[in-house]
């Protein structure tokens, strides 16, 4: 509807625009050639007077113009010399136009003329019947009321088609949400036309779209299980320690055991919390958290923490720059945590040294940063590695120890925050676990 | 003087748990269900602390917050949320509270966290101070060195940092978490003991040698740096 009204008062303009440039032109012209005649005519009269104006309009009326309307007046009752059908007395006027001719002529026709004073008594009339223009007006008119009703045609008509099509390619991509919404993730828009125009282009992002939604929903159906599955051995424990507190007659004793269910609260905290963050990590909620800090900074901080909890054990924990990383965007609160992961599992599974490096790699994608803690104990082998970075992964060595197991899935959650990646790599000997990041401005 | 509390929490046993808590530290309480209430009661101005839950029925925490820092309330506010992110963290500390603390919690570090709350009011009016003086240890903080019974004490610099944060809290409770939070600038628990190592090097250091113990470990809360010998 718009768009018919549209293109229709485009083209009223337009014509419009043409009929009125037209008329003006016409009349423009007539006025011009009205006032040369008068001008001849005038003429005339300053060379020879009286007889030389009469010979004038003679020889004007010789050359057969049709839409001549001249005349002379001297005072008396009807002109003395003329041309066509005029009036029996006039007054001096400026152009206009007017049906000439007295009562008595019924032929008066439209006119276009001036009459001018060229002495006291003597006046000269110059005008042109304007019937032949009118006529070709009249056909223009005609020419112009039929652009009109073909360009509202042609308009109304191209405007359906566009309709048409745009709501056809929009109703596809509209059917494949109305799907995905009665319950189907997995309806994807169909690409018709090979994927080159905008509707297509369209549809290809709102795949996209629903690409990442199912995963979300894959995390979370993932997460509920994870939850509901590994909560339930901490819970277990909680409530035998509780029920074996009750039981205590024995003060101290049953004071004793309260304080390990208040242990093993805590424990289930962490691990919701940890959940919780990974899944927050990964639905990219708090990626509004960055700030420009310089990497190198974050390593040493975590030095500062761990360094006499390292000594203790008998580990000597050193930080390593390869090379001087400018401020970047990151988000140091996670990085911390992810980074004080690894370092807690070198610390735990590690041997005697533990370096956090900072390093910098050229990659074909542009360059990177690496974050790593490299220890020298045992390491991981190589085919075990995708299953220590599975949520709750714990490897069969370190089944017996705390934790939850979901420690290297937040640092994997929080390097993808970063648009990096999480990778356990041999330290010859010992293991090399690095968080690249892509480097950004 | 007694000192009044507000608590301003919907949730019946939370709210019993602080009020009985802080009852025995020697706290008077108010206690307020909802938004609207809370609102009303804190407009009266005569708490030193207000304890107050985000998520409240009709008016949400972070409004009456709004509300009574427009009226140019100063109370004191210690938000209690389980919302607990970084962002509603900055939320809630932008909208005019003094401290956030995410549930659960335990008590210990509620009274400890309060405790700082209100000895940061009380000495709001002095003058910076030049030193501490926490019963014969002396800190010298525009020189930032350390002395204890007139003998100087060699400290690393974040052994300084950690002597200077218990002493600005001197008898009063000082948790692990206060100390990741104000020293280290991290809000996350690293589940091992680490803060617990770098306060054993402290105390090694400060106590090695003289008689007093000056640096208490409070179980079940964390530290507490003072010249009388009560452990609590």
């Amino acid at each position: 509807m718009l768009t018919t009204a549209l293109v229709f008062l485009c083209n009223l303009g337009v014509l419009g625009l043409l009929y009125g440039q037209l008329r003006d032109d016409a009349l423009a012209r007539l006025r011009d050639q009205v006032a040369a005649q008068a001008n001849d005519l005038e003429a005339a009269w300053r060379d020879d007077g009286r007889a030389g104006l009469t010979r004038a309009i003679a020889d004007m009326r010789a050359s057969g113009d049709a839409a001549l309307v001249v005349a002379a007046y001297d005072g008396a009752r009807a002109p003395f010399a003329q041309v066509g059908t005029v009036p029996v007395r006039v007054e001096p006027a400026r152009f206009a136009i007017a049906a000439l001719g007295g009562r008595m002529d019924d032929q008066a026709r439209d006119t276009g003329y001036e009459v001018r004073r060229v002495d006291r008594d003597m006046l000269i009339l110059s005008g042109r019947l304007i019937d032949d223009r009118q006529q070709m007006q009249h056909a223009l008119e005609r020419a112009l009321l039929w652009s009109a009703l073909l360009s509202i045609l042609l308009g109304g008509a191209g405007a359906l088609v566009i309709v048409v099509y745009v709501s056809r390619r929009l109703r596809v991509i509209a059917a494949a949400v109305d799907r995905v919404s009665a319950g189907d993730i997995r309806q994807r828009a169909a690409i018709v036309s090979g994927g080159t125009d905008a509707f297509d282009g369209l549809a290809q992002r709102v795949n996209m779209m629903l690409d990442r939604i199912e995963r979300l929903l894959d995390e979370l159906r993932l997460m509920t299980d994870g939850f509901a599955h590994d909560l339930r051995s901490p819970l277990a424990r909680l409530r035998a320690k509780v029920e074996r507190a009750a039981e205590e007659a024995d003060a101290p004793a049953a004071v004793a055991a309260m304080d390990a269910a208040l242990l093993e609260t805590d424990l289930l905290m962490r691990m919701l919390t940890t959940l919780l963050q990974i899944g927050r990590a990964e639905a990219l909620a708090d990626q509004g958290d960055l700030e420009r800090i310089a990497p190198s900074s974050i390593l040493e901080e975590l030095a500062d923490l761990y360094e006499p909890l390292a000594q203790d054990a008998g580990v000597a924990l050193s930080v390593k720059a390869d090379a001087d990383v400018p401020p970047m965007p990151l988000n140091r609160e996670m990085l911390s945590q992810a980074l004080s992961n690894l370092i807690d599992n070198a610390l735990r599974y590690g041997g005697t040294k533990i370096v956090l490096r900072l390093g910098v790699h050229e990659t074909s994608d542009g360059r990177r940063i690496a974050l790593a803690v490299e220890d020298n104990g045992p390491g991981i082998a190589p085919d075990q590695r995708s299953q220590a970075l599975r949520r709750f992964g714990k490897l069969d060595s370190a089944r017996s120890g705390p934790g939850a197991g979901l420690g290297l899935a937040l640092v994997e959650a929080v390097a993808r925050l970063h648009g990096g990646h999480l990778s356990l790599e041999d330290n010859g000997p010992g293991l090399a676990a690095l968080i690249f990041l892509p480097m950004r401005q | 003087m007694t000192r009044k509390m507000l608590i301003i929490e919907d949730d019946p046993a939370v709210s019993a748990y602080i009020a009985k808590g802080f009852a025995e530290a020697g706290f008077a309480i108010d206690v307020a269900g909802d938004g609207r209430d809370g609102l009303f009661l804190a407009s009266e101005g005569v708490h030193d602390l207000i304890v107050m839950d985000r998520m409240l029925p009709g008016m949400d925490g972070l409004a009456v917050l709004k509300a009574l820092r427009a009226a140019a309330i100063l109370t004191p506010v210690l938000i209690l949320s389980a919302l607990d992110s970084v962002d509603d963290r900055i939320a809630g500390l932008r909208g005019g509270s003094d401290d956030y603390l995410t549930k659960p919690f335990s008590f210990a570090e509620l009274l400890a966290r309060a405790e700082a709350l209100l000895r940061r009011v009380d000495a709001a009016g002095d003058a910076a101070p030049t030193n501490l003086i926490v019963g014969d240890l002396e800190i010298d903080l525009l020189s930032r060195t350390v002395k204890r019974a007139g003998r100087p004490i060699r400290l690393v610099a974040r052994e300084y940092t950690l002597l200077e944060f218990l002493a600005r809290h001197a008898g009063q409770v000082v948790t692990r978490t206060m100390m990741l939070e104000k020293i280290w600038n991290y809000h996350f628990d690293p589940g091992t003991n680490v803060v617990d190592v770098h306060v054993g090097r402290l105390r090694r250091k400060i106590e090695d040698g003289f008689d007093t113990p000056l640096l208490h470990t409070v179980r079940g809360a964390g530290y507490r740096l003072s010249g009388d010998g009560i452990v609590s």
